[in-house]
């Protein structure tokens, strides 16, 4: 499949599974919203039956920002403290979502129900949440390698400059050099996640690492496909900026427009998300390895459990557990997989 | 002739000798302390050579027996001086470089003609005792100085300037050469400012303090290598090329009282003009986007300045932008001469640049011509200053808009300074007239800057802007050159206060500066409570007829109906002001009262057929000293869409937030 295919085929996959992103977003809605209700309450108690309120229909006013933090920041803060403990709630819950998402897309997506959905949810949290720690042990470690190599490097380049200007820009590179490899370890994530679930891989360290190969063996298609969906992801961003800004939030009707814009806008993110998954899948579909033939693992394998009806276009495997592959050292088993790629091309041509 | 006739009248000829021209015919001043100084940097080394001539009057009647000078670059010297003490090696958020040490010795000191004052030299530290300190020295005279006598010296000295961090030294090839000679002290004679007897008064340098020094005639020759650009205090006299590489700029700056100069050969010079006064621009090459914002806000500043205060009198006025790399020596303001600070990439809606022009320049006027003692009173410069730095900044770019006007942020510098001094977490730490060294507990900034920038804003909605303008001017014709204490100021305004407003506010505003400049306390009035009750017929037992009835129809209501309504405002705070409050019905009526706004609180009862529908406390918002402007107003129909606005907002946020930690 061409790249255009790919991404063509990841968003006609994503609009289809419109009743996932719906459950996705009520989640989404439902969690912030504990929050915001407290927020609305702090706002009703900070301001009382004060007019001064009244300002703020205009725009930011910094006079009652000012006072606002200086008399009630405490409880702000607090909600902004419940914010981060949230956040770190969702991406545990976004573990748990993952596993449903990608089922549900390996299955088509047009099958989706709440059923089938939380099944995959339930059955690969377990390899999610130790795939979620590598991701977070290697995030942690690759920042801190990263951001030491990159602040030398810096420092090194800005010891002796006369002005600020190689600075700024220096700075700004850095920043950017500084998420490249953090994109990559969430895009090898999402082919993990992936392999995970086509595959029915168990071992996540193993699975990370066959990620970690196949981004760097299809490089270009991998990145490439991560970059188009950001640049969707900042035009939407951008058109809603610039919409929102035409609309204003100066009358109640104006507040109400925005609402539904900006729920638009949560719901592209979430669409942009589900379609980040479902190219993966055609990418890794479209260029995995296929499983090395093991005659005699098959033959001594007991008989395949049933696939689950969430996943219908699975090809029977010979074992969930995969004994034999599981003992082959890294390097063996690399190289199988190279030559079962090679024979995998050479039959479709 | 005297003796001291003789050396004024030698210096005089050196000065007439040396051909230099002129700046006023009548002096501005007293000129009590003039300096003759010839000077040479030597870039690689980053040191001064300097001869100077002091000429010092004994202002007073008193017999003057000793000289008290300042060494203000030894505060750089090591990490046991007070100033590095208190600092840290750290000021305005900027951190001294390693070895960035500077210093300054006085190799020879001798009356002209006359005793040698070199070994004499005696460090003393009035302040704090910090014996490790060497900012001030005294020597005493075997010759006192009489009344209205003037004294000679010859001085050599030797200076390392420090990598630059705060105000003054060198970074690369950038020199700004700040507090850089030996400087007499200001002797103030009994009846001047707070001196009950004749005394120096000479601080040592500390971290939070400023100068304080007497106004002269400056005649500075500065010898540098020949490829680097000057910016001085000053006229340019002359410049001369020395045949060895070097060359020699003569300045000449009359009534003022310091003398600063910044050499780089990589200014960038622009020069413009604003009535009599020749702006003379260094920028940085990489800065050179900047210059109309610079020369703009330098415009904007001696325009207002001249029309709201008085006549900037000097023709030259010298604006540097110091390289982004020694930003420490940005922002500071000398005789003719200010800094200045720009980022490359500095959008415009930030108005960094244009911000620390006007209050530099307006330091012009408030340190520069009103030479009050930063030492002990910085809110006079900096405090007055402030309140005329968001006059300006408000009028030309926006009151809502004059610091931050990007991406629908917008923050006006008065509301920027009023929010400074309300959410300070003890704004009770200290009266803002302290000693600035002395605010041990912190708030300098705070207090000194923005509280008074405050209070003064304040002040202006009280008696309102003409007596406030005039007041203000009044203060500058009468004390410019000259060096007029807190007390002075408070006069001027209560002489001024009286003549507009008769006794209103009292036989002075004394009341008002009471509380908000010597004391600590706070204020915060708050729209407390409204209530509207229908007005019912009596009931239960009355007489009628000499016999006990009892009335039951309590639902029985008047012709018309009325209500008794009341709103209740309190003072929250203890500091006292009189204050108006608006009262308005739900028929559109609005009823102003004036409260003395002494009591704790104040109840305003009316029987009508309307009932209450907001009241405001200080609807003019008058009292910006107010901590708390969100209390000031209570409504019984409140708006809830910019609560579901600012809900909406936050939900959104968090939904973001949500999602992008999705991707991991």
């Amino acid at each position: 499949m061409t790249f255009a295919g790919v991404l063509g085929s990841a968003l006609r996959s994503a609009t289809r599974s419109y009743r996932m992103i719906g459950l996705l977003y009520l989640i989404n809605v439902l969690l912030a919203l504990i929050v915001a209700l407290a927020f609305r309450s702090v706002l009703l108690s900070a301001f009382s039956d004060s007019m001064v309120v009244e300002s703020l229909m205009e725009g930011f006013d910094f006079t009652v920002y000012s006072d606002f933090i200086n008399e009630h920041g405490a409880h702000f803060w607090a909600l902004y403290g419940q914010v981060v403990w949230l956040a770190l709630f969702f991406m545990l819950v976004n573990v748990l979502l993952g596993g449903g998402t990608i089922a549900t897309l390996n299955a088509g997506g047009e099958q989706f129900s709440l059923r089938s959905f939380f099944e995959g949810c339930g059955r690969y949290l377990s390899r999610f949440l130790r795939l979620f720690l590598v991701f977070a042990a290697l995030a942690v470690i690759v920042s801190f390698v990263w951001a030491s190599l990159l602040g030398v490097a810096y420092s090194g380049l800005t010891a002796d400059t006369v002005t600020e200007v190689p600075d700024v820009v220096l700075f700004i590179v850095a920043a950017i050099l500084f998420f490249i490899p953090l994109m990559l370890l969430v895009m090898m994530t999402d082919y993990a996640k992936i392999a995970t679930v086509v595959d029915d891989e168990n071992g996540m360290l193993r699975t990370f690492w066959r990620a970690v190969i196949f981004v760097f063996r299809h490089f270009f298609r991998t990145v490439g496909f991560q970059l188009a969906i950001l640049f969707i992801l900042l035009i939407s961003i951008v058109l809603y900026w610039l919409v929102e800004g035409e609309i204003g939030m100066g009358t109640t009707g104006g507040i109400l427009a925005v609402l539904v814009i900006q729920q638009a806008s949560v719901g592209v993110k979430i669409w942009t998300r589900v379609a980040t998954f479902a190219g993966e899948l055609a990418i890794f579909k479209g260029l995995r390895p296929a499983a090395a033939p093991e005659p005699q693992a098959a033959v001594e394998a007991p008989a395949a459990a049933p696939e689950p009806a969430l996943l219908p276009q699975e090809p029977p495997r010979p074992s969930v557990k995969k004994p034999s592959r599981r003992r082959l050292p890294t390097r063996v088993r690399t190289r199988k997989l190279a030559q079962a790629a090679k024979r995998g091309r050479r039959s479709r041509r | 002739m005297n003796r001291p006739a003789i050396l004024y009248a030698l210096v005089l000829c050196v000065s007439a000798a040396s051909a230099r021209q002129i700046m006023f015919q009548e002096p501005l001043s007293r000129r009590i302390a003039n300096y003759e100084i010839s000077v040479t940097l030597d870039t690689d080394e980053k040191t001064l050579a300097g001869k100077q001539t002091l000429v010092w009057k004994n202002p007073s009647r008193d017999r003057i027996t000793e000289l008290q000078f300042h060494l203000y670059l030894n505060a750089f010297k090591n990490s046991e001086s007070t100033f590095m003490k208190g600092s840290g090696g750290r000021h305005r958020g900027i951190e001294m470089g390693r070895e960035g040490w500077g210093w300054i010795d006085v190799t020879s000191m001798r009356v002209r003609n006359g005793e040698e004052l070199t070994p004499k030299i005696e460090f003393i530290q009035p302040d704090d005792g910090n014996t490790h300190d060497r900012t001030v020295f005294r020597v005493p005279l075997a010759n006192p100085v009489g009344p209205n006598e003037t004294i000679a010296l010859d001085i050599e000295f030797r200076a390392k300037l420090p990598r630059v961090f705060s105000r003054t030294g060198h970074h690369r090839d950038f020199f700004m050469v700040a507090q850089w000679f030996p400087k007499i002290g200001v002797y103030e004679p009994a009846g001047m400012r707070y001196a009950t007897k004749g005394q120096w008064n000479c601080h040592q340098f500390h971290v939070n303090t400023e100068f304080y020094a007497d106004f002269g005639v400056y005649d500075v020759d500065i010898t540098l290598p020949s490829g680097y650009v000057v910016g001085a205090t000053g006229v340019l006299q002359k410049e001369k090329e020395n045949g060895d590489g070097t060359k020699t700029l003569s300045y000449r700056a009359e009534d003022v009282h310091d003398f600063a100069w910044t050499a780089s050969p990589r200014y960038r010079v622009l020069e413009d003009q604003w009535e009599h006064v020749a702006i003379r621009l260094l920028l940085q090459p990489e800065h050179l986007g900047f210059a109309d914002r610079y020369l703009q806000s330098t415009k904007a500043a001696l325009r207002y300045f001249n029309d709201w205060v008085g006549k900037y009198p000097y023709p030259i006025l010298t604006v540097v932008d110091p390289p982004a790399k020694a930003s420490g020596a940005g922002g500071m303001e000398y005789p003719t001469l200010i800094t200045g600070g720009s980022y490359w990439g500095l959008p415009a809606g930030l108005r960094a640049v244009e911000l620390v022009t006007i209050h530099e320049f307006g330091h012009q006027y408030w340190y520069g011509m009103i030479a009050n003692n930063e030492f002990e009173e910085a809110w006079i410069d900096e405090g007055i200053n402030s309140y005329y730095e968001a006059r300006i900044v408000d009028e030309v770019y926006g009151r809502k808009t004059s610091v931050v006007d990007l991406l629908g942020l917008r923050i006006g510098d008065r509301e920027l300074a009023r929010a400074g001094y309300a959410g300070m977490s003890n704004p009770k730490i200290a009266p803002t007239a302290t000693n600035a060294w002395q605010f041990d507990a912190g708030g300098y900034g705070t207090l000194t800057y923005q509280k008074t920038a405050t209070f003064l804003a304040t002040l202006e909605r009280l008696i309102g802007r003409p007596a406030m303008d005039e007041a203000m001017r009044t203060f500058f014709e009468r004390w410019k050159f000259n060096h007029p204490s807190g007390r002075d100021f408070i006069a001027v305004v209560n002489e001024v206060v009286l003549k507009h407003h008769g006794d209103r506010f009292g036989p002075g505003m004394d009341w008002f500066f009471d509380q908000v400049l010597f004391g600590t306390d706070v204020c915060d009035y708050e729209a407390t409570s409204i209530s509207n009750r229908r007005v019912r017929s009596i009931s239960g037992v009355v007489d009628r007829a000499g016999e006990k009835a009892l009335v039951r129809d309590t639902l029985a209501r008047t012709s018309t109906e009325l209500f008794e309504s009341r709103a209740l405002v309190s003072r929250l705070g203890e500091v006292t002001m009189p204050v108006e409050v608006l009262i308005r019905f739900d028929d559109g009526s609005e009823v102003r009262e004036r409260w003395d706004g002494k009591g704790r609180w104040k109840e305003f009862s009316f029987r009508s057929p309307h009932r209450i529908e907001w009241v405001k406390v200080d609807p003019d918002e008058v009292l910006l000293i107010d901590v708390n402007l969100i209390n000031n107003s209570k409504t019984t129909r409140p708006l809830r869409a910019p609560i579901w606005k600012y809900t909406v907002r936050f939900l959104f946020w968090v939904q973001n937030a949500l999602q992008y930690v999705a991707f991991f």
